[in-house]
């Protein structure tokens, strides 16, 4: 039922938001019809859950974009520096351990990942990601843990089975 | 202040363009399909985030909600352009392309084709109908 309302009030927003019309009730009920519809059939195809609607995830997800925005930025200048003169890069592919439990931690983790370029996510195996990247540097990074433990922060709000190593440092490489 | 908008709308939208012209060339320079992505990463981030910032100080938030739907557009660029690079990497792999290295060698981690998600029906899919 969270789900449901939270996801036909997010879909009202939006529509409010696109179509700009505030004072006609007939479009206003059209529009509370379709956000209505788009609810039933997500309903309808079992979408209605903390994977499909997080809803619990998205204050803290605001407050990780900033930080995700400007290491967008820092590897997009890496990236450039290495069109401007390829010998500079040196790819590597491996596995990179995880301290997520939940799909949609994982989920995003691995979508920062591909997100910041010189980085791509290949495929997440139980608490390890496939990471495919341009410059051995940023596999460092990865190794460093920054972005698991933001992304871990981020998954903090959801409940997580519980795990025994939960208190392990992630920068000694958790998993 | 209609000039400092449009100075720094400008500057933001050159320098997007900047970034789109080396995603450009380095989709030519770069090695093999997997470099190559990095590289067209680089335009579907920064280049387009640089170019919609500096629409938005044109457009401004507005009576059309222009801004908003720019805001928008960033926000679902954002969100998809990642679902597209990992299908595109993972077919690559499963499709049998080695990654291009400096020293020619395997890399350390991989995509075993036969192992993994032999019960994933569209990885299973997608594998059998590329050796068709």
């Amino acid at each position: 039922m969270k789900h449901a309302l939270s996801l036909f009030v997010g879909l009202y927003v939006l529509w409010l938001l696109l179509s700009g019309h505030w004072d006609d009730p007939l479009l206003l009920g059209l529009g509370v019809t379709s956000a209505a519809l788009t609810v039933f059939v997500a309903w309808r195809m079992e979408g209605l859950d903390h994977e499909g609607v997080p809803v619990a995830v998205v204050l803290r997800a605001l407050a990780y974009w900033p930080w995700l925005l400007w290491q967008i930025v820092l590897s997009n200048l890496a990236v450039a520096r290495c069109v401007l003169n390829p010998d500079r890069i040196a790819p590597r592919m491996t596995w990179v351990p995880v301290s997520q439990s939940t799909d949609l931690g994982k989920v995003i983790l691995a979508n920062s990942i591909t997100l910041t370029p010189g980085t791509i996510s290949v495929q997440v195996d139980g608490g390890h990601i496939l990471v495919h990247a341009l410059e051995p540097g940023s596999i460092h990074d990865l190794f460093g843990g920054e972005m698991d433990r933001r992304a871990d922060w981020v998954e903090g709000s959801l409940d997580r089975p519980a795990q025994a190593d939960r208190t392990t440092d992630p920068t000694t490489g958790g998993a | 202040m209609s000039l400092v908008l449009d100075i720094l709308s400008w500057a933001l939208m050159v320098t997007g363009g900047v970034f789109c012209l080396l995603s450009g060339v380095g989709l030519l320079r770069f090695p093999d399909v997997f470099t190559r992505i990095h590289a067209a990463s680089l335009g579907d981030t920064l280049g387009a985030g640089l170019i919609l910032l500096g629409l938005l100080l044109q457009a401004g938030l507005g009576a059309d909600l222009v801004g908003i739907k720019l805001v928008l557009i960033l926000v679902f660029l954002l969100f998809t352009s990642p679902v597209a690079t990992h299908a595109l990497v993972q077919a690559a792999l499963l499709d049998g392309l080695k990654p291009w290295t400096r020293d020619g060698r395997p890399t350390e981690g991989s995509l075993n084709p036969d192992d993994p998600a032999e019960d994933d029906a569209f990885i299973r899919d997608a594998r059998d109908g590329g050796r068709r």
